[in-house]
């Protein structure tokens, strides 16, 4: 039996004004882990809340347990089937409640017998590695403890459908691991599960997977299906690799960097033939789902204009950093963190949330100073602000003035005259794909186009130095393409300097060196190669990606902690 | 209905409460500062009103009635007298003084004489509630002196009158303003407690807890209610004992009545919040529409700032659709009146009324599910 059956689903916000769902078909059967996936604002969440009953939906039919979550009446009996997890880290927890208290009071919502919970409690406190914390507050865990919190609330009275918006957004890798190891667990026992998610590489662990974008369906199926597609891919590296990126545009539609590697989906023969006086090898590996994503919608090349060459040029250190400490009270943010960045290099601070990047960012570029330690940005140490440029976590736009607005208001902060900024706009404007919005209010642009037009804000006085705080939170692929190459695009056209923070794992790929931090601390520095090769030698695994390297680092830093 | 689940909420929002030391301190820290704010800073009494004179006669009825004025110390002061008329307009712009008193020359001859002597009063009238009260000062202190002329002569009265002052003897309108911060403390502080009550969750997103449960919406809106009630009366006390202790008002009535009829007011207040809740969605929102949808109405139609009986209309319609109306009447009832059991209960009676009105409009307008 079908669990969830949708057809033609239509869901809309402020009275059908916003379409956030536009006519979308599946089915979930009994057992499954069903996966939505998508960027923010795909309308992941929406279907999730008319399928839960919290929301109702405009048009189109919906059927829960063979029920009609429009059908308030009615559907109020089946809720205790289901559970619904909201978005956001440990937001629908009681902060000043403890980890039992919680548990408990969502026992209570659905009334389930005394003793039963009290079993099922110590159960589920066991599986998840709570137990030692269970008189703790909510509010003082972790983020990845708070969502597997979540998790145990959600299915203290043993529902038969579990529905989990986003439970790993904002997670560490080793939470996350965790956290699919719950939802397989429950599985396996027979709970139905539908998770949504905006990380691709998260979708093939579902049984079927929905792949979102603007309300719409893109594709939907199993993991294989679609994988299983002719897609003809293949890694590129060597000395050359500029000039191969450069080439392969003329025969694909979907080159991507990764790192200092290539990626093509094209034929073989075509590739060896235009890349064939050129000192670079050629390896063909298996398609993922971000192969077919981007084949499926296509890439944008975008080209660097002249214009964001850096009118000074910086030493060769670009940046050093020496012992810096940053304390918050006894709060210990940044720890003893000693590094220096080479002029022209993509340099990432990689970790979870709260692990400092954030602070050491702020911390070098001024905005705090150091409780210890010593930083020279372009060997100076004041008066460098208008060598930096600084794009920050939330892209610091002012939502209710347009595109060009913000861009002259960014400029005059910077001394760059209105006509200038002006002219800038004018002939960056269509290699970014931003010309059709010069006059659009901020708030009602897509969130990829708002990071195009925060990052131009940033680049519009030519900064030497470029900091990026988690620039592509929540972007899809094709977006995050168009980011990394402009980006890729400064620091190797003009030598621009760019640090960028993150906690996506593949995104560090794209990065020349990396600084992997936890609480504070750095815990791995050198290249993706480099790291990836260390931790290669103590595993038996064949292939290790970013997120091995960082598991097996805060593991190892964990363990000489204690 | 399930008392398990209601009392489940119960337990979790008191938890809450008493766990956060911030909210706690905003609960009950606002209704004392209402009250202190309001008991104390509100005086719509006028007295010690400070006034100038300008003497053109200078003869011993002129100086006569000026000390008649000065002399009364309750209600005016002399600032001094002035040299022309030119300061006249100086004196009043600055607000040095609120009225001016001006003899004309042979002003005590024609007294003399037997013709009605006149002499003028400026007065200021920025205010026109405060420029009446001086006036009919102003003329009490002129018809005193009249009266004791005549009787001087020979005159005997027509008739004579003798005030007492009732259920406030003294006629103190601070003990009145106190009473009546407390009716306006007791209605702002409960409602915008429990809007948030319910808006706070939705704001952080543990309301889909509720939404997505099989608990029913009675069941959740009853353990909010009883919440808010008991949070409510643990203000009650606070405000109470300000009244009594602080503001020096001992009722008349007995407390437990009091109790009682402040439970049904509480009920009331919360109810309001409640169903404010249903249409905001951000705390700020929310907090902002409770405050100003419970003070201006309270304020200017509860009869503690205007007398009711001097209403026109629409005012008195507005005045009797709002509760701070009859629970003001029951309290003055208890504090100053000593009124009998009836009167009393027949405004419990409409403030229960109320609250069964608002409740369920707020069963009609909730909705387990987000608005679309």
């Amino acid at each position: 039996m079908n669990v969830v059956e949708a057809e033609e689903l239509v869901v809309t916000y402020r009275r059908g004004k916003v379409i956030a769902v536009n006519g979308i078909s599946f089915s979930v059967k009994e057992g499954e882990v069903f996966v939505l996936i998508g960027p923010d604002g795909a309308g992941k969440s929406s279907i999730l809340k008319a399928i839960c009953g919290v929301k109702g939906y405009k048009e189109g039919n919906l059927r829960v347990f063979g029920e009609d979550p429009n059908k308030e009446r009615e559907f109020e009996r089946i809720k205790e089937k289901i559970s619904f997890m909201p978005q956001g880290l440990g937001q629908n927890l009681y902060h000043k409640l403890s980890v039992e208290e919680n548990i408990d009071f969502f026992a209570e919502l659905y009334g389930v017998p005394l003793e039963e919970k009290e079993k099922r409690k110590e159960e589920l406190l066991k599986i998840t590695g709570l137990y030692s914390f269970k008189r703790r507050k909510a509010g003082k865990l972790s983020g990845g403890m708070m969502q597997k919190l979540g998790i145990c609330c959600s299915l203290i009275h043993k529902p038969k459908l579990l529905v989990l918006d986003e439970p790993t957004t904002g997670v560490d890798p080793l939470s996350r691991r965790e956290i699919w190891k719950l939802i397989y667990r429950f599985s396996r026992g027979g709970t139905t599960v539908i998770v949504s998610t905006s990380y691709l590489d998260e979708a093939e662990r579902g049984t079927g997977i929905l792949f979102m974008e603007k309300g719409k369906e893109l594709f939907k199926g199993t993991p294989e299906e679609l994988t299983k597609v002719d897609l003809e891919v293949f890694v590129v590296e060597g000395k050359d690799i500029e000039e191969a990126y450069h080439r392969a545009w003329t025969i694909s539609k979907t080159p991507r960097f990764k790192g200092n590697k290539l990626r093509v989906v094209s034929s073989e023969g075509k590739l060896r033939e235009i890349l064939k006086d050129l000192n670079v090898s050629i390896k063909k590996v298996k398609p993922n789902l971000e192969d077919v994503f981007v084949e499926k919608i296509g890439l944008v090349r975008v080209e660097v204009p002249e214009e964001f060459k850096p009118k000074v040029e910086v030493p060769d250190i670009a940046i050093s950093v020496e012992g810096v400490t940053k304390k918050f009270g006894k709060f210990t943010a940044v720890d003893n963190v000693s590094f220096t960045v080479r002029r022209g290099e993509i340099f990432a601070f990689l970790g979870p949330n709260g692990a400092g990047k954030t602070t050491l960012i702020k911390t070098i570029i001024g905005l705090y100073s150091p409780t210890e330690g010593k930083i020279r940005v372009a060997d100076r140490e004041n008066n460098f602000k208008n060598l930096i440029g600084y794009m920050s976590q939330k892209f610091s736009l002012y939502s209710d003035l347009t595109v060009i607005e913000n861009l002259i208001l960014w400029g005059s902060v910077y001394g760059v005259k209105p006509s200038k900024v002006k002219e800038i706009f004018d002939s960056v404007s269509s290699s970014l794909g931003l010309r059709k919005f010069e006059r659009e209010i901020v708030k009602n642009l897509p969130l990829g186009i708002k990071q195009r037009v925060a990052l131009l804000s940033a680049l519009i006085h030519s900064p030497a130095i470029l900091f990026l705080d988690e620039p592509t939170s929540g972007v899809d692929p094709v977006e995050r393409d168009v980011f990394w190459q402009l980006i890729r695009g400064v620091s190797r056209k003009f030598g621009t300097t760019v640090i960028v923070t993150t906690h996506y794992m593949n995104e560090a790929e794209y990065c020349d060196r990396i600084l992997m931090m936890n609480r504070g601390k750095i815990i791995a520095l050198g290249t993706p190669d480099e790291l990836k090769k260390e931790v290669a030698m103590s595993q038996t695994k064949s292939e290790i990606t970013m997120e091995d390297v960082f598991v097996f680092k805060v593991e190892e830093s964990e363990g000489k902690e204690n | 209905m399930k008392v398990r689940k209601i009392k489940a909420i119960i337990v979790k929002e008191l938890k809450e409460l008493f766990r956060d030391r911030v909210a706690l301190v905003t609960v009950f820290l606002v209704p004392i500062l209402i009250m202190i704010v309001f008991g104390y800073g509100l005086k719509l009494d006028v007295k010690h009103v400070p006034f100038a004179v300008l003497d053109y006669d200078h003869s011993n009825l002129s100086r006569k009635i000026v000390s008649e004025f000065a002399e009364n110390r309750e209600y005016f002061k002399l600032t001094g007298y002035l040299n022309s008329e030119v300061e006249i307009d100086r004196v009043l712009t600055d607000g040095e003084v609120r009225f001016v008193l001006i003899f004309p020359f042979s002003f005590e001859k024609r007294f003399k004489e037997g013709k009605i002597a006149k002499f003028q009063a400026l007065i200021d009238g920025t205010f026109p509630y405060r420029a009446e009260v001086i006036k009919s000062y102003i003329r009490a202190t002129v018809q005193n002196e009249t009266l004791k002329r005549l009787k001087e002569k020979g005159n005997n009265l027509l008739c004579d009158i003798r005030t007492r002052y009732w259920f406030n003897e003294s006629l103190n309108q601070d003990k009145i303003v106190a009473v009546g911060t407390l009716a306006i403390a007791l209605l702002i502080s409960p409602a915008v407690f429990s809007a948030l009550l319910i808006v706070k969750e939705k704001e952080s997103g543990s309301i889909y807890n509720i939404y997505s449960s099989s608990i029913t919406k009675l069941e959740f809106l009853l353990g909010k209610m009883v919440s808010g009630i008991f949070v409510s009366f643990l203000i009650f006390l606070v405000t109470l004992s300000m009244v009594l202790f602080l503001f020096g008002v001992r009722p008349k009535g007995d407390i437990l009545t009091l109790s009682i009829g402040t439970v049904a007011y509480l009920s009331v207040a919360v109810a309001f919040g409640i169903l404010i809740s249903s249409f905001f969605s951000s705390q700020a929102a929310a907090f902002i529409g409770t405050a100003i949808l419970t003070i201006v109405p309270s304020m200017l139609y509860s009869g503690y700032l205007t007398p009711v009986s001097s209403m026109d209309r629409g005012a008195l319609f507005m005045a009797h659709s709002i509760p701070t109306f009859y629970y003001l009447r029951f309290l003055k009832g208890i504090f100053f009146k000593n009124s009998p059991i009836d009167y009393l209960l027949r405004d419990v009676g409409i403030l229960i009324f109320f609250f069964f009105a608002l409740f369920s409009l707020t069963l009609f307008f909730f909705k387990k599910r987000e608005l679309s």
